[in-house]
């Protein structure tokens, strides 16, 4: 079994690309601002994502851009398409903002609430795109391209994957960075091996 | 009541984050959830802290707040009834 | 193709009991944790199973001095970990490749809140904040007893310690560590017991799982762990197995950011992939130990899930929620543990609190303990907030 990595993508220093190639980019903006900015740009014409804290926005931006152009974009039920991503901060951007409103003026707010956990995200991805499959989330300090090449591996090897969306989300404090890789069997040319999730992610 | 109804429309975009709407969109007797405005279940937690937040009303229960927000109307109503801020 | 995992120790803290000795005699006498909040200091007057020992006391039973920087959940893992541990009869000094991996997400929060404004105000008490951090918690537990080669921390709310599981059952698997040490540790803390509170899902009495008339889950901590080792490993160090892990199951349920679909499609998936790697069939299954948080929502979804699966007439079924709580990231693990007992004692627990059969849900759930049981199969259901649902399935040897 050969899993290649057929279209991946990543957000960072307010630049967004898709297979290496700069598709939006706006150093001007905040991090956050960036977010909105490319939404708008990408029309994705999807309100809810106005209602995500920054941490979902930015890895539904990144999943939806991933999968736009292909065949798994849109409500088509996915039942062997899994989610595995990562991060170093868990949800804590939007935590420390829920905990503002449990300071001393108590109001605290179910809708910040909600995304104080990092799997929402994948919920957010998995809402819009019908996907049922397999799904985690890790914490750890820094993307592990061994770790996540041999999980990912080993998950496809198990059970009746066919494609997963795989990567990394980081959102804290106006740092923002997502890396994604779609990763099917059999398909694209770039292997999924892990000197070349090295090579894409430092890209 | 006109101006209730207005600053509730503006408090209601912002809480709720509806970014694309602005409160010329808001059609008064239009429902706020299901069809309409198409607010979901964490929005009517929301809404609930909102009349806790700035209008001093307590509500204790979920279920309450389906009357309450039917629509623009139905909610300045209540409040203007039951305000304690 | 069915797991070739077998489970050598298990290790528990949690409102009904410090150990399996206590957690056991707990279920079989219908001894419920959950009652007034004791420990945490909050202004809120709501049930909850908090763990009946202080930070101090726990400190004391660990040999750590007072003074050292433990926060309240890496307490309770160190405890559940240490038993596990020792029933295993588990080497530390390198002989095996061993793997930890702990299911949080409160992780150190309930020291930053305390301690947060201190920290803004006078930069001080920096060690609890630096101990915030998920992975932090974890790493320290681990570093208590050493010998891991591998540490990771699954954080995917409430399913967290259930997919502790299944990333130990993969390494074991792939050969990366030859034992895994799989749980999950949480505490309440005000942070989430405010943040559950808004969202209108806490019960200001009791829970009562699967009722027609239940108004929402109690809050509960604790932390268990269990040690996962393959037939091979096992077998050269001679370890005795007290079950096995047969097969999981995770599937996402796609429908909202914190409510579970009305016909349960996640749960239905991930029960359906558990039972169809343990290679059994659905009628083999002789207990579910299920989610059954006692919020309207949840128990509905679930119990559509449980009956798509197994068909109008579903193995028996309880929530031990109504005994521990709801655990939320370490409910996989503890409910496992508890699962096990069940499976070893030959006893069925009993879904306390329950007086009125829900409406159109044609099973009811075990009212009273069953004793002399003999459980081949149990399937056990941890479904988290983003639609992340898994199901474990323990057998018999």
């Amino acid at each position: 079994m050969n899993l290649c990595i057929s279209k991946y993508c990543s957000i960072k220093n307010n630049c967004f690309s898709v297979n290496g190639e700069v598709v939006f980019a706006n150093s001007e903006l905040s991090a956050t601002e960036f977010l909105t900015a490319l939404y708008r740009h990408e029309q994705i014409g999807y309100p809810k994502f106005f209602k995500m804290d920054y941490l979902a926005k930015t890895g539904f931006l990144a999943a939806d851009l991933l999968l736009k152009g292909t065949a798994f974009y849109g409500d088509s039920l996915k039942q062997t398409m899994g989610i595995f991503l990562s991060n170093n901060s868990s949800s804590l951007d939007t935590d420390i903002a829920f905990q503002k409103t449990i300071g001393k003026e108590y109001f605290p707010s179910p809708s910040v609430f909600v995304y104080t956990l990092p799997n929402i995200v994948m919920g957010e991805i998995a809402i819009k795109h019908k996907i049922f499959g397999e799904n985690t989330f890790f914490v750890s300090q820094e993307f592990n391209d061994r770790f996540v090449r041999d999980y990912v591996n080993q998950v496809f090897v198990e059970k009746d994957m066919e494609s997963a969306i795989v990567g990394w989300v980081e959102l804290f404090d106006q740092h923002c960075e997502a890396f994604l890789m779609l990763v099917e069997k059999e398909k694209g040319t770039i292997n999924f091996t892990q000197e070349i999730i090295h090579k894409l992610y430092k890209s | 009541m006109e101006q209730l109804i207005a600053q509730l429309k503006r408090e209601i975009i912002e809480v709720l984050n509806l970014e694309e709407i602005t409160p010329d969109d808001i059609d008064n007797d239009a429902p706020l959830f299901g069809e309409g405005l198409g607010l979901d279940s964490i929005d009517a937690l929301e809404l609930i802290v909102l009349m806790e937040k700035n209008y001093g009303i307590k509500l204790q229960d979920a279920n309450q707040g389906k009357e309450i927000f039917k629509s623009i109307n139905c909610m300045a109503d209540y409040i203007s009834k039951h305000r304690t801020i | 193709m069915a797991l070739d995992i077998f489970i050598t120790g298990l290790g528990i803290v949690s409102g009904i009991g410090v150990g399996i000795e206590e957690t056991a005699t707990s279920l079989r006498h219908k001894k419920s944790g959950i009652g007034k909040i004791k420990y945490l200091n909050t202004i809120h007057d709501l049930p909850c199973a908090e763990v009946n020992l202080s930070e101090t006391q726990m400190k004391q039973m660990l040999g750590i001095k007072e003074c050292e920087n433990v926060n309240r959940t890496a307490l309770m893992a160190m405890l559940a970990t240490r038993e596990a541990i020792a029933q295993a009869k588990l080497p530390l000094d390198g002989t095996y490749k061993l793997a930890f991996i702990n299911g949080t997400t409160v992780g150190g929060m309930e020291k930053s809140e305390l301690y947060y404004f201190d920290f803004l105000a006078n930069d001080t008490r920096n060690e609890y904040i630096e101990g915030h951090d998920c992975g932090a918690c974890t790493e320290k537990i681990a570093d208590f007893f050493g010998g891991f080669s591998y540490v990771s921390t699954p954080s995917t709310a409430c399913s967290s310690a259930a997919n502790a599981f299944i990333l130990g059952a993969n390494l074991i698997e792939t050969g990366i560590v030859d034992i895994a040490i799989v749980g999950g540790s949480e505490c309440i803390t005000k942070f989430h017991l405010n943040g559950f509170k808004t969202l209108l899902i806490l019960d200001s009495e009791p829970c009562r799982p699967f009722d027609q008339t239940r108004a929402g889950l109690n809050l509960g901590e604790g932390a268990a762990f269990l040690v996962l080792e393959s037939k091979k490993v096992m077998d050269e160090r001679k370890a005795k197995p007290l079950c096995k892990l047969s097969g999981y199951g995770n599937a996402c349920d796609a429908f909202h950011q914190t409510a579970s679909s009305p016909d349960g499609q996640g749960a239905y998936l991930a029960m359906n992939a558990a039972i169809k790697m343990s290679e059994l069939q659905p009628v083999d299954i002789d207990y579910i130990n299920a989610h059954g948080t006692g919020t309207p929502n949840n128990d509905e979804s679930e119990s559509q899930a449980i009956l798509r699966v197994f068909g109008n007439n579903p193995p028996k079924v309880s929530s031990t929620k109504s005994y521990t709580g709801h655990t939320t990231s370490a409910s996989g693990s503890i409910e496992a543990v508890i699962s096990i007992i069940a499976m070893q004692q030959n006893f069925i627990p009993a879904n306390l609190n329950f007086k009125q059969q829900m409406e159109n849900i044609p099973f009811t759930p075990v009212l009273d303990v069953i004793e002399n049981m003999n459980l081949q199969h149990i399937l056990s259901n941890s479904f988290g907030f983003g639609g992340n649902n898994t199901s474990l399935v323990f057998s018999k040897i």
